[in-house]
């Protein structure tokens, strides 16, 4: 029973994996740009759930009203301003600048904020209900069900919206999109908007469940990597699986291996060469990013 | 007598110090049906590619009816009324064939227009109506080429460019599309341009023909004017 | 010997036995020696990052998993095992050549973001493990036991050597055949392909080549500083300064990682008086010279040199 009840919760951890890995996969699929500094924004977002709630006094889960139009704006202009003037020089570049951009976000923080490990605790942190003889979390629900809202409203938005549909075009074929009358620089810096403000969400997680410091980004950053390869590019609901399979592996491997399992798990992906495996997964119906 | 709907004064195309397209002037008139034809390397998808914004235009102007539209994006130029249908038609093969066709009627101006521009498509193209809810990427070439001249459609275009239409598809497969084509023409009175390798189609269904080769209009004239031994000199440049 | 060989070998050995004499008749003061090992060691693993990155397509995002592992080869050797220090170096040398040709099995195979990633996520994977490894001392981290410790003009010559030894090896590879094949690969990797240039053996050669150098000049680096942890041996740090280097002196040119070089030592001097601040200055600056000046200093010269040139051609 203890068994089945420490990998529900770690199922429930599942949603925020695979939020941290759509932020991920919206810009590489979509803008086919792999940024690098998504970890950051994650923790940029973290941050941001912890002054606000701080500052204003609020409990943390409602900070995201605030956070998310913000980092939306900020990841928007960033890649209007920025990153759509480094993709003309090239993928490399455009790499090099988000790598660039990320050192810069986490010596900003550490500058801004000390190096010391931050976390929000509330008064129902780590309280649980008793499910069928099984404590579950709360907290994991409460942060479970917020992932599955941002996803849904994010499908939503793809699906039905004609920015979303946009979006999607320009990632199927920019050139098409730019004849049938898009804005091709504009559908990218929304797509990177909606990434940066899933990173806002993710953050708030992060800021509830876990401790993070300044420099947590790298590792985040490796979830978002592990979950998009797993999960396939451009499938939510493959990121929703590859969300909760990587939550069993931190669940299983614990606090010292969990890293190192998925470290491996990733290396042993990208050997078997992750397109084939995930071409079944693509076919599933849903929305595409 | 009828307006310009499209002039190109002295247009030219450099990529690098590669000159592909070499003072090129054309004056189309509203609701004619035109063709730009020539040899590969002839310059006329680079023209046509630098008209519809995709490319930039070293030298010249053009003008969309009274508007300077030089320079113009892309999507730009959707807005002010031209569209171009590009080479090998280009879906959105992840998308189905509804949302590519909805995707068309993107531009602010065409939107209210949704729903009845795709009733005319869905009636100049049966078959697209039949598969709407299906991936564009799973239909036929020529079926693509429907979605692709549909999507072009649905955004009030005054002006359709036609990259190589009938380029990889059977030869049944174009009789109907042209002819869809022509019906587009007479019905909306939209202004055609045909870019296409084979002539004899071409000129045939077109009001007027410019002939291309490297870069530069070497013939052009009414289909009744041009004699094909002329046309054989100037396409081949003999 | 063509005229742009005999120029290249004219300056390198001018600036060769320039350097050499000034140590040997130590015209050269301890502080100047200092910023010199520094700009001699950064130029070394500048010059092969840039080989990987500029010429082979392959960025690597993970070049400190050999400086650790070097670094950490030569504190063992010394500390633990009382041998030479030099031997701990070409141990160094040896296991990243060991790692690098593992490794290449399965970096080989990748391209792009998926390569930069995972070499990334090796030197983390690296960091990581040397953190909770008793054998090593975990985060205390080691020291380099060297008697008598190599004073600044021994690490002069080291670095001096290593650092004329990587710019001839660079050249050379570049001049040979695998260097063309590397050349086109940088163009057109399609095309390079099938003029029959062997894409999988050039890029392990590159590959194989930029670790050892850089193991080599890692342990003059953690020699250079005496000791040696977790996260200072795998530290990202590393893999900026050569960004930085390679970017802001110009990717895929031979002079750009030395102007860089120079650069960074001096510009690093100017940050320490500002803790902090200095990766957020370095970030912003690689960040503006990627868009606004994309062939780095010498690559923006090289290209003025070559339309100049073809200007007073065509008024000829």
């Amino acid at each position: 029973m203890y068994i089945v009840q420490v990998l529900i919760n770690g199922i429930l951890l599942g949603g925020i994996y695979a939020v941290i890995g759509l932020g991920m996969s919206l810009i590489l699929g979509i803008v086919k740009l792999t940024n690098l500094a998504h970890g950051e924004y994650v923790i940029v977002g973290a941050f941001a759930s912890t002054v606000l709630s701080e500052m204003l006094g609020i409990d943390p889960l409602l900070t995201v009203f605030i956070s998310i139009p913000l980092m939306f704006i900020f990841g928007y202009l960033l890649q209007r301003i920025l990153i759509n003037h480094s993709m003309k020089r090239g993928a490399e570049p455009a790499l090099l600048v988000t790598f660039g951009f990320s050192i810069i976000l986490k010596d900003a923080m550490l500058l801004k904020f000390s190096p010391d490990a931050r976390h929000i605790s509330t008064d129902y942190s780590n309280n649980v209900v008793n499910v069928f003889g099984m404590d579950i979390s709360i907290l994991n629900g409460l942060l479970l069900f917020i992932s599955i809202i941002v996803i849904l409203l994010l499908t939503l938005f793809l699906d039905k919206t004609y920015m979303g549909k946009a979006i999607r075009a320009t990632a199927d074929d920019a050139e098409a999109a730019a004849l049938s009358g898009i804005n091709v620089d504009k559908a990218f810096a929304v797509a990177m908007g909606l990434a940066t403000a899933t990173a806002a969400v993710s953050g708030l997680c992060v800021s509830m469940k876990w401790t993070f410091y300044p420099t947590s980004g790298g590792r985040y950053l490796l979830v978002a990597f592990v979950v998009v390869v797993i999960g396939g590019l451009g499938d939510i609901k493959g990121t929703l699986v590859a969300g909760i399979l990587f939550g069993l592996m931190q669940v299983i491997g614990g606090a010292n291996y969990g890293l190192l399992i998925s470290y491996i798990f990733l290396i042993l992906f990208l050997v078997v060469q992750p397109k084939n495996l995930l071409g079944r997964l693509k076919n599933k119906g849903g929305a595409r990013v | 007598m009828s307006k310009d709907i499209l002039k190109l004064e002295n247009i030219k195309v450099k990529y690098g110090d590669f000159v592909a397209v070499d003072g090129v002037t054309m004056n189309v008139k509203e609701g004619h049906m035109v063709s730009v034809i020539g040899l590969n390397g002839s310059g006329k998808t680079s023209l046509m590619n630098a008209v519809a914004g995709l490319t930039k235009i070293s030298e010249g102007k053009v003008y969309l009816g009274d508007e300077d539209v030089t320079g113009y994006s892309s999507h730009k130029m959707v807005s002010a009324g031209l569209s171009l249908v590009p080479q090998g038609g280009h879906c959105f093969n992840r998308m189905t064939v509804l949302d590519n066709l909805i995707v068309g009627s993107y531009k602010k101006s065409a939107r209210a227009d949704k729903q009845k521009n795709l009733e005319k498509v869905f009636e100049l193209f049966p078959v697209l109506a039949e598969k709407k809810d299906m991936a564009a990427g799973s239909l036929s070439g020529g079926q693509r080429q429907m979605v692709a001249i549909g999507r072009a459609l649905m955004s009030n275009p005054k002006i359709i460019l036609f990259d190589e239409l009938s380029l990889g598809l059977a030869p049944v497969v174009v009789k109907d599309i042209y002819a869809t084509i022509k019906k587009i023409n007479e019905i909306d009175n939209t202004t055609i341009v045909l870019i296409e390798q084979d002539t004899r189609r071409a000129i045939a269904t077109t009001d007027y023909s410019y002939i291309m080769l490297k870069g530069k209009v070497l013939l052009e004239g009414d289909a009744t004017d041009l004699s094909d031994e002329d046309i054989k000199k100037a396409y081949f440049g003999i | 010997m063509s005229k742009k060989t005999l120029i290249y070998l004219v300056v390198y050995a001018t600036l060769g036995l320039f350097f050499i004499a000034m140590a040997l008749t130590g015209a050269l003061s301890s502080n100047v020696m200092r910023y010199l090992v520094q700009i001699f060691l950064y130029i070394s693993i500048g010059e092969v990052w840039n080989l990987l990155s500029g010429y082979a397509g392959m960025t690597s995002l993970g070049q400190q998993a050999f400086i650790g592992l070097a670094g950490y080869s030569v504190a063992m050797a010394t500390t633990v095992y009382k041998i030479h220090f030099g031997l701990g170096i070409l141990i160094g040398v040896g296991i990243s050549a060991i790692v690098a040709t593992v490794l290449a099995f399965l970096l080989l195979r990748m391209r792009g973001m998926y390569f930069s990633i995972t070499t990334w996520v090796v030197a983390e994977a690296l960091g990581t493990f040397f953190l909770s490894w008793g054998y090593v001392g975990k985060g205390a981290g080691m020291t380099m036991n060297i008697t008598p410790y190599p004073r600044v003009d021994a690490l002069y010559n080291m670095s001096l050597a290593i650092c004329l030894v990587t710019l001839a090896v660079v050249y050379i590879l570049l001049r040979s055949k695998i260097g063309l094949g590397l050349t086109a690969m940088r163009d057109n990797i399609s095309a390079a392909a099938s003029l029959g240039v062997d894409i999988g053996r050039t890029r392990f050669l590159v590959y194989l080549v930029s670790a050892v150098i850089t193991a080599v000049a890692g342990a003059i680096f953690c020699i250079n500083k005496g000791t040696i942890y977790p996260d200072s041996g795998f530290s990202i740090g590393w893999t900026i300064s050569m960004v930085f280097i390679c970017i802001i002196g110009g990717v895929g040119t031979i002079e750009g990682p030395v102007v860089g070089a120079v650069i960074y030592v001096l510009l690093q001097e100017f940050l320490a008086h500002y803790p902090g601040w200095s990766n957020i200055i370095l970030g912003i600056i690689a960040i503006l010279i990627i868009i606004y000046m994309p062939d780095g200093i010498v690559g923006t010269i090289k290209k003025k040199w070559i339309a100049l040139n073809r200007k007073t051609e065509k008024a000829a």
